[in-house]
């Protein structure tokens, strides 16, 4: 729920989610025209959670990311012409065209690598948080993952390096497969892959505190998202937030699952014949929407208000769209540069 | 000048390294010497007790924790134990570290050393005897140093120190008691083979432990009236190939002793600098001394059978000057 938040804070945050949301169907428009080398993972349904953990972070702390990584950038304030430009690997993108989508970064926003590997970033992240505690530095580091990292050993190892030394770390475990049936009393969250029943269990048997939020909540990611940085800095260790999202639009790459996102639906809440199957998810979890509906039903904006942020959201993709398209491709000589510090 | 053991010397420069920058720490409860050398090593652990991380036997999540704290400013010196253990954190090492100066386009550093004591420590059997270095070398982005004298350790740790480079130290189990005169201090530069004991009959290129090995059978040739030119490769990555063929220009001659297994080794690595650069060069077939083909066996005479003995050095050197 909003409400708690301020009206800036408000449309700040919905600004930012939507034009994540922009900038991922741009993705997906270029990926059609065959302009994405490789593939990609959009962040689709699930913009209130970037946005709402970054809002609660301070410039210093880090951040990291996985190959979902889109969001998170922006969200934390990258600049989305490189951030494209990064994904079309041209020249003028974050790292110059040699990441791409796996690998985002910005690092002048203490947003180093991502790894592509799925709990690849989990131990990384506790050296970062490592450092602030060596030094008393009273910062954090949040690390975004899918459940998937679950699956893998090293997610267990970084847990539990950062529940015996009380690491500032905010372990953000984004499922995005909450849709998938579970049965009570039998093991398995995500049953095939998973024999824990909750993703948090394995949290909590190491002490680490947790908590279990809606996506599709701006205001209930950011409450968590608070409280876990003040434990982080107040010495009380880590926090494994589990935050789900249900029917992922992101799964079927590269196709826009969900359709352009037309933002008249927040209140016209007409659903187009062709995504009818979806009706429950435009109106319940679609977390642009939410937020949108919520802002029009405390009066903080109006259905005009909407349409401009929209317009201005969308000009800004576009602008960084043309921007990358316009970019060349790196010199082919830039290959043999960066393989050492200079 | 006094002599002192090759490990004296490395906790000694870690010392130094901890001791002239605060940054440096350790992670890893493993040390520098194994149980053997407990002792040696105490000392250091006592003086910089709260900088060093004694971790669970979690390679994988602390060599990654070691990659996050190089990120943010600190600078780790990793400690995986025996080099086996390094296929543990394998990810880490070879997935995400080199590869992060790279991929963002040389804005994120990682510099950190990643220390192991690779190599057949004698009866350690085929899982705690492996030497992951050529496999190392596959890992674009990583250095691997492999100081093997006491005069080098300080050097080559404060070069790999200063150049912020993801490092993998290769360290040998049985170095640590190696007697040598010292000398060290001043930062060596990295890629830069050594020529130890100057010949003209015949080049011996070694690294580690083999170098050890090398300098024995150099003696032994010498009572044979062969000189025999010995090389310490120090780095082998980078490599250095000027320093090999400038000798091998010289003897004609080519022995290489590699505790690695034969198929892109070390050894073969060296041996190829001869099929472009150095081509010609040569005036018999270059000799490579690997370790056999096999998981390594427990019982000390197969293993003896296998390792890249002294004697065998000796032979092959004798079959290219004869």
């Amino acid at each position: 729920m909003i409400p708690v938040l301020s009206r800036d804070d408000c449309l700040q945050a919905f600004r930012k989610m939507l034009l994540i949301r922009r900038f991922e169907e741009a993705c997906i428009a270029a990926a059609h025209k065959g302009q994405v080398p490789g593939h990609f993972h959009v962040y689709i349904g699930q913009e209130a959670t970037g946005v709402g953990v970054m809002a609660v972070l301070d410039k210093g702390d880090f951040v990291h990311s996985t190959h979902r990584n889109h969001g998170h950038l922006l969200a934390r304030g990258a600049d989305p012409k490189k951030a494209f430009a990064e994904i079309l690997g041209k020249a003028t993108g974050y790292a110059g065209g040699k990441a791409g989508t796996l690998h985002g970064c910005a690092p002048d926003l203490n947003f180093p690598l991502s790894s592509g590997i799925v709990a690849g970033i989990l131990p990384i992240s506790t050296g970062t948080a490592y450092a602030f505690k060596h030094r008393q530095q009273p910062n954090v580091s949040a690390v975004f993952f899918g459940e998937g990292a679950m699956e893998e050993g090293a997610a267990y190892e970084a847990l539990n390096l950062a529940a015996l030394w009380k690491l500032p770390v905010l372990f953000i475990c984004e499922n995005n497969t909450a849709e998938v049936e579970r049965t009570p009393g039998q093991a398995g969250y995500h049953a095939p892959n998973l024999s824990i029943f909750e993703l948090t269990d394995l949290a909590k048997s190491m002490n680490i505190a947790t908590t279990i939020v809606d996506g599709s909540d701006l205001g209930a990611v950011w409450n968590a998202a608070k409280t876990a940085r003040a434990r982080a800095v107040s010495g009380g260790g880590a926090t494994f937030m589990e935050v789900r999202t249900e029917t992922w639009p992101g799964g079927q790459w590269p196709t826009l699952v969900t359709g352009r996102t037309d933002i008249r639906h927040a209140w016209t809440r007409e659903v187009p014949e062709k995504y009818a199957h979806l009706a429950a998810w435009f109106e319940r979890n679609d977390p642009v929407l939410s937020v949108a509906r919520e802002m029009l039903a405390v009066g903080i904006v109006s259905e005009r208000d909407l349409s401009t942020i929209d317009a201005a959201v969308q000009d800004e993709i576009d602008q960084a769209v043309k921007f990358a398209n316009e970019s060349p491709f790196p010199d082919s000589q830039t290959a043999l540069t960066h393989v050492w510090p200079q | 000048m006094t002599d002192i053991t090759f490990g004296e010397a490395k906790i000694k420069a870690v010392g130094d390294l901890m001791r002239d920058d605060e940054r440096v720490i350790i992670i890893g409860g493993a040390g520098f010497g194994g149980l053997l050398h407990a002792k040696h090593v105490k000392p250091l652990h006592d003086e910089f007790e709260p900088r060093i991380l004694r971790t669970p036997i979690a390679e994988l999540g602390f060599c990654g924790m070691g990659i996050g704290a190089a990120m943010a400013g600190l600078y780790p010196i990793v400690t995986i134990g025996t080099g086996s253990f390094a296929f543990e954190a394998w990810p880490q090492i070879v997935n995400e570290a080199p590869n992060i100066s790279y991929m963002s386009g040389g804005q994120v550093k990682v510099p950190i050393i990643f220390h192991a004591l690779v190599g057949i420590r004698i009866s350690g059997a085929a899982q705690h005897s492996a030497r992951p270095q050529a496999m190392l070398m596959q890992a674009a982005g990583l250095q691997v140093i492999a100081p093997a004298r006491a005069s080098d350790v300080k050097g080559l740790l404060s070069a790999a120190k200063d150049s912020e480079r993801p490092t993998f130290w290769i360290d040998h189990p049985l170095l640590f008691e190696e007697k040598q005169p010292s000398n060290g201090g001043t930062s060596l530069p990295l890629g830069k083979a050594a020529v130890v004991r100057k010949g003209k009959d015949v080049t011996l290129v070694g690294y580690s432990i083999d170098l050890v090995r090398c300098l024995e059978a150099a003696t032994q040739l010498a009572n044979a009236s062969i000189d025999a030119e010995v090389i310490d490769l120090r780095t082998l990555t980078p490599l250095d190939a000027d320093t090999i063929c400038e000798s091998v220009a010289k003897t004609g001659r080519l022995v290489i002793a590699d505790e690695c297994y034969p198929a892109a080794s070390v050894a073969s690595e060296v041996a190829s600098i001869f099929t472009d650069r150095g081509f010609g060069l040569l005036k018999k077939p270059a000799r490579r001394l690997n370790f056999p083909a096999v998981p390594v066996p427990l019982s000390p005479p197969l293993e003896q059978h296998l390792l890249p003995r002294v004697d065998k050095i000796v032979a092959a050197a004798k079959e290219l000057v004869n």
